[in-house]
């Protein structure tokens, strides 16, 4: 036990979880701000524009509007599990946050600084594993509101998750197979080494995983578990104040965490764009940390840009879109990868 | 330092399987199976096994639990909680459990002379962790496919077998 | 209408779905349409039926727009003009509270007396106040501007 083990595993994780959670909640409230921002100009609106100049202001004076409310339980409520349902939600959200490789790692005072938190060997994994937990979270606090639109929008959010994530997980297999590995920083290199991005090797996996995603995160068009127009608010109608928020923080860091997985499987993480064409290297200099907050940002932009555009699907056509449609591809989808790496590695061995 | 998160980890164990089956409560139940299953998963984390503690966790507390929670949020509770607690079954129970401590104490009290085998140390750890690519994913990839082919497909056909009699069973009152 | 078919290409490329994103993507980058009340006015249309005033110089107390007011909002006596040749109105109230706003008075008025302003800004905090006597119906009601 010397000093880089210390300061490897113990002083500089900790130092990126603080700023993490520092930072974090600021951002998403700048994020709530962004999807304000962005809906409304898709209705030829302006959003926010009250609260410091084009309304920039707005997420300080949302944040400090919710901490002044007042925590309500419902008075035939589960008090217990009503009040851990949300901190599980945000628990899993912020934990999913350390998986993601964010950058190059660094040197900084004789210090090796990676900048992901946590880097095993089976991330991808235990990404999953992580995020399968948040049902719960969601089937608790519809469950313990004793209130009916939170147990139907419990039930769909378990219904829903529970579907979903067989399609995403079928295909992540296939990009898996190709990167040969479970790590998040492993799959980074395995682009590096092949030279292109997994997008363009699995075109109908990406187009699978961000539909997926989407279904996952519980959002426009698939945000059914929440449903303000037939369920109030579903799973969370019942929840106030910080405890609402939590779940808001909870929604928002998982969708962040989806992405980063999506960037990180099929977009090279902090890669730069083209990463063995030599013309490019004059883009360099800028930090791979740059680029993932912008791949990370565009897919956030990604997810305002459907929730602006598509209505709501029906219950019974998300089940059926999910176990008719995307099981099947994402497992031919898997067949194929599987099949042609094996004819690829024959052939050229 | 692995022993201290050993005895730590083990703590949550029990004290998560202890809540679960003194709750009375079904749900708060199902969250101390939740905690109690983490639990496992950090353990399997702590023996450098992490395909297996993330199996654990995706699979036991992201999977069959949520179904667990299901059955049980749809059940009459009221009902349940009036059930006597142990029916008619202490006495035997209690001296199941005289039984299990009284086999552990033997073996803790007859073992207790040997020399103890030393956990190989980070170094040797390392070493055999290399000399097998990907770690233990590949390791547990390629001893069910070589070494234990036939109980592996014995155990998803046992699976298969399950899932279509649960499809029949429900397909029945369609 | 039945819905157009479909080619099984076009399910599997999303067109439809993309069509949908290109349109919110043009949406996004168009001017607004919103106005910022207070901070900013929108220009109003020549014919916008604002808050009723009278010329009460012009008002020969004919009586037609009291008539023909669907709410009876308007009350008015007139009598013998006293050097001005005509008839003229003695007192003209009109309730705001009660006008439609539909401009029949407008319309129906011989000599152009009655007429919808291009002012909005009506509200007050008591009732009575939305009866315009002929002082303010002549000069417009003191508008205060929403600031802020």
């Amino acid at each position: 036990m010397n000093n880089t083990w210390l300061s490897d595993y113990v002083i500089i994780p900790l130092i990126l979880i603080l700023a993490i959670l520092a930072i974090f909640p600021l951002l998403v409230g700048y994020i709530v701000y962004v999807e304000r921002k962005v809906l409304a100009f898709i209705q030829s609106r302006l959003g926010p524009m009250r609260v410091g100049p084009y309304g920039l202001l707005q997420p300080i004076a949302d944040a400090l509007k919710l901490l002044t409310k007042e925590d309500i339980a419902p008075r035939n409520a589960d008090v217990f599990v009503f009040k851990i349902a949300p901190i599980i939600l945000l628990v899993i959200g912020f934990t999913g946050l350390a998986f993601l490789p964010m950058g190059e790692g660094f040197e900084l005072f004789g210090y090796d600084v990676s900048l992901s938190i946590v880097d095993v060997n089976v991330g991808v994994l235990f990404l999953l594993a992580i995020m399968s937990l948040s049902t719960y979270s969601l089937v608790l606090g519809g469950w313990a509101s004793n209130s009916k639109y939170p147990l139907l929008g419990a039930l769909r959010s378990a219904a829903q998750m529970v579907s979903y994530e067989v399609a995403l997980t079928f295909t992540i297999l296939a990009t898996l197979l190709l990167a040969g590995t479970l790590s998040m920083s492993g799959i980074i290199d395995a682009q590096r080494e092949a030279g292109l991005w997994y997008i363009f090797v699995q075109p109908v996996g990406f187009v699978l995983f961000i539909i997926a995603m989407v279904a996952e995160t519980n959002r426009l068009p698939f945000d059914l578990p929440e449903a303000d127009t037939e369920l109030v608010a579903g799973y969370f109608t019942e929840y106030s104040g910080f405890r609402w928020s939590f779940f808001m923080l909870g929604e928002y860091a998982a969708m962040v965490v989806m992405s980063g997985l999506l960037v990180t499987l099929y977009l090279g993480g902090w890669m730069r764009p083209f990463p063995n064409v030599e013309l490019l290297s004059f883009l360099d200099f800028i930090p791979g940390f740059t680029w993932f907050v912008l791949k990370v940002g565009f897919f956030i932009y990604f997810f305002i840009w459907l929730r602006g555009t598509y209505p709501r699907y029906r219950y019974d056509q998300l089940m059926g879109l999910g176990w008719k449609v995307f099981i099947p591809v994402s497992i031919a989808n898997l067949f194929i990868t599987a099949l042609a790496i094996i004819v690829m590695d024959s052939v050229f061995g | 330092m692995s022993s201290a998160a050993f005895y730590l980890i083990s703590a949550i164990i029990l004290g998560g399987a202890l809540a679960m089956i003194t709750s009375r409560s079904l749900v708060r139940s199902v969250i101390w199976m939740v905690v109690s299953f983490v639990g496992v998963g950090a353990l399997f984390l702590l023996l450098e096994a992490e395909f297996i503690a993330a199996v654990q966790i995706l699979v036991y507390a992201g999977g069959i639990v949520v179904l667990f929670l299901f059955v049980v949020m749809l059940v009459n509770l009221d009902e349940l909680q009036r059930v006597e607690y142990l029916h008619r079954q202490w006495l035997p129970a209690v001296l199941l459990i005289c039984l299990l401590l009284a086999e552990l104490g033997f073996m803790m009290w007859a073992g207790a002379g040997d020399t103890v085998v030393p956990l190989p140390d980070q170094d040797q750890l390392d070493a055999v962790l290399r000399s097998v690519r990907g770690g233990n994913v590949e390791t547990i990839g390629m001893t069910l496919y070589t070494d234990y082919i036939l109980p592996f497909e014995v155990v998803s056909v046992l699976l298969l077998v399950a899932m279509i009699g649960a499809i029949y069973l429900a397909k029945e009152r369609v | 209408m039945p819905a157009p078919e479909k080619s099984w290409a076009a399910t599997a490329l999303f067109t439809d779905l993309i069509t949908g994103l290109w349109t919110t993507l043009r949406y996004t980058f168009k001017p607004n349409v919103t106005v910022r009340y207070p901070l900013e006015r929108s220009v109003l249309h020549p014919n916008f039926r604002g808050i009723l005033r009278v010329d009460d110089d012009l008002c020969i107390a004919c009586f037609l727009c009291e008539k023909i007011c669907p709410d009876n909002c308007i009350v008015l006596e007139g009598e013998k003009g006293l050097g001005k040749g005509s008839k003229y109105a003695t007192y003209f109230y009109l309730d705001h509270a009660r006008c439609l706003f539909c401009g029949l008075c407008e319309e129906v008025c011989p000599v152009d007396a009655i007429y919808h302003s291009n002012e909005f800004e009506g509200a007050v905090f008591n009732r009575a106040d939305l009866v315009h006597d002929l002082a303010i119906l002549h000069k417009g009601h003191a508008i205060v501007h929403y600031e802020r």
